[in-house]
């Protein structure tokens, strides 16, 4: 048991580190690469040529895809507000003419009816 | 402050702009109607439905010269499957917004056999006629039709029948002619 104990004391006694640990330690961890962030990693790709024509070709798409939508639905609302005005101006004309025929057909009237007749 | 008065100008321009205001029974008109209409176009809207009009076609070339002065066009017609849906309250809210200054009635024909009354009102500033509201009213339909802005008769006389609008006849001041003996 004694010896058990001293074998176990002699394993787990303090040891002192050897000279020049703590430098060699920190000088390995510096030399260690650095972890790059997101945007670092995303710039990278942007040192490519091709990449970096490719980002601009579909920024110009990009651009163009948009302005497209714009011009189609700018034409897509004016066409709705032709139909819109025409169907108005249609209405408000036939009720005008609807009008014009019923002044018409009372005139006519009066006038088959003749002149109005003196009571007295 | 002065952002205050811009949008408050910006909120008050559109209403000024629209000579009547359709009363909120009218939506009501719009739930129990078979067919609606509803066209309010205000003046941006009319200069881009009218930059679509043709001028190759001539009804759309005619079209776009009367709306090109115009302030807005607002239309509201309702048919109905049966009679009585709407009541002479509706038309009356209507009609007494036109009994202001500049407004007249120029022709109103009212049909006790047939039960349909027709008004036409123009607003006139000066010399000028500009606006025109048509009411027209029969026992299945109601059609409010009220346009803004300038009309000028010649223009609505060379419509005449495009798009069913009457020819106008538009009495031209007669100069006194000299007489060549």
């Amino acid at each position: 048991m004694d010896r058990f104990e001293d074998e176990l004391r002699q394993a787990l006694r303090r040891e002192e580190p050897p000279a020049g640990f703590t430098e060699r330690v920190l000088a390995r961890a510096g030399s260690q690469p650095r972890r790059s962030g997101v945007w670092e990693s995303f710039a990278r790709w942007f040192r490519i040529p091709r990449v970096r024509f490719a980002a601009v070709v579909a920024s110009l798409l990009l651009v163009v895809v948009i302005q497209e939508y714009r011009v189609r639905q700018a034409r897509a609302e004016g066409e709705q507000a032709k139909a819109q005005l025409m169907l108005a101006l249609q209405i408000t004309g036939n009720k005008l003419k609807v009008v014009h025929q019923k002044v018409l057909d009372l005139s006519s009237e009066r006038a088959e009816a003749g002149p109005p007749r003196k009571i007295l | 402050m002065r952002k205050a008065i811009v949008l408050l100008a910006a909120w008050i321009i559109p209403a000024v702009a629209q000579d009547i205001k359709f009363p909120a029974s009218f939506e009501k008109l719009a739930a129990k109607a078979e067919e609606t209409v509803d066209v309010t176009l205000d003046s941006s809207l009319l200069q881009l439905g009218s930059k679509f009009l043709s001028n190759q076609d001539p009804e759309q070339a005619k079209a776009k010269k009367l709306v090109s002065g115009l302030k807005g066009v607002y239309v509201r017609s309702y048919q109905f499957a049966k009679e009585g849906e709407y009541t002479e309250e509706d038309v009356a809210a209507i009609r007494s917004q036109l009994s202001g200054p500049g407004w007249s009635r120029i022709v109103g024909v009212r049909s006790q056999k047939k039960g349909e009354n027709a008004d036409v009102f123009i607003k006139k500033e000066g010399d000028q006629i500009v606006g025109l509201t048509v009411i027209a009213a029969e026992p299945k339909e109601l059609t409010v039709a009220n346009i803004v802005g300038p009309i000028n008769p010649e223009d609505l006389a060379a419509l005449g029948g495009q798009f069913g609008l009457p020819k106008v006849e538009v009495q031209k001041k007669q100069t006194p002619k000299k007489e060549t003996k």
